[in-house]
């Protein structure tokens, strides 16, 4: 009997859920960046806004990327419902402070599809995964230097004006 | 050619080779769904929570839209719960069959 469930639905049921699972949350991040760069912004901190502007425009193309990979392989790729993003914070660290955790949600996440993959001995999606965990790997070093730079400069005026000067600048580099 | 794939007492599956589509065989009509209209369907039939219509005193019966073919189907509990076996039947015969073509290619090359 010829085997149309290999031919046309490429992934099992229990990986198109934890995808789905991720494109989900990948879109909640890109809302919630969103929300922390409006934060920077009407404060007049641009450059940590259009950190978060960039960031937010990540996430989306975190989304797409795996939302194009369910499509490929003819799974059912479910475009998500975003809910409320946290749009109060206390300070320019605190909302860094919340953008390290979101990293590390994103990266448990990441390595869980990982798991699932070898549970389920999925090489190819394990191997399209990499990716992500490498991403994560930066995204996380970012946020982390910068809230180490709060550590090195303080959070007074000329601090915060010397952490805008700096955040743009703030890349992972692998060697 | 067709090959029946899972039955109960009053629907079948059958998978057309010739098409790569399934044919649901209920209440003397035909119904053909390609995999991913099958698996819209099935999220459908399991989406419904049996306690809920069973403790319901609105009268038993559920409508399912296939949007693939812009139908109907309306369903009472019993025939719920009938589309339940015949789906997990057909997809889980369809993974089985995976499984055994799975070991078959392993024979494509037989140096």
């Amino acid at each position: 009997m010829k085997d149309i469930l290999r031919r046309h639905h490429v992934l099992k049921d229990e990986i198109v859920d934890v995808l789905n699972r991720q494109i989900k949350m990948e879109a909640h991040s890109s809302a919630a960046y969103l929300a922390m760069a409006a934060w920077c912004d009407v404060r007049g901190y641009d450059n940590s806004a259009d950190f978060f502007f960039q960031q937010s425009d990540e996430e989306r193309k975190h989304q797409m990327k795996l939302f194009h990979y369910l499509c490929d392989m003819e799974c059912d790729a479910v475009s998500p419902t975003v809910g409320e993003s946290q749009h109060d914070f206390g300070s320019l660290r605190e909302v860094f402070e919340k953008a390290l955790e979101h990293e590390i949600a994103v990266s448990d996440a990441i390595h869980e599809i990982v798991g699932e993959c070898r549970k389920y001995n999925d090489i190819a999606t394990e191997e399209f995964m990499r990716w992500f965990v490498q991403e994560q790997i930066e995204e996380e070093y970012v946020a982390r230097r910068a809230l180490e730079l709060f550590d090195v400069l303080g959070e007074d005026k000329i601090a915060l004006g010397m952490f805008e000067e700096r955040i743009l600048e703030i890349k992972y580099d692998e060697g | 050619m067709q090959e029946e794939i899972y039955k109960t007492k009053s629907a079948s599956i059958a998978q057309c080779e010739h098409t790569d589509s399934f044919l649901l065989m209920y209440d003397q009509e035909e119904i053909a769904f390609k995999l991913c209209d099958l698996y819209v369907f099935r999220k459908s039939i399991m989406g419904f929570d049996i306690m809920e219509l069973l403790e319901s005193s609105a009268p038993d019966v559920e409508i399912v839209h296939l949007p693939h073919c812009d139908r109907f189907l309306v369903l009472s509990l019993r025939e719920i719960l009938e589309f339940r076996e015949l789906l997990n039947g057909t997809f889980d015969t369809l993974a089985l069959n995976s499984a055994v073509q799975r070991i078959l290619r392993k024979n494509v090359f037989n140096f």
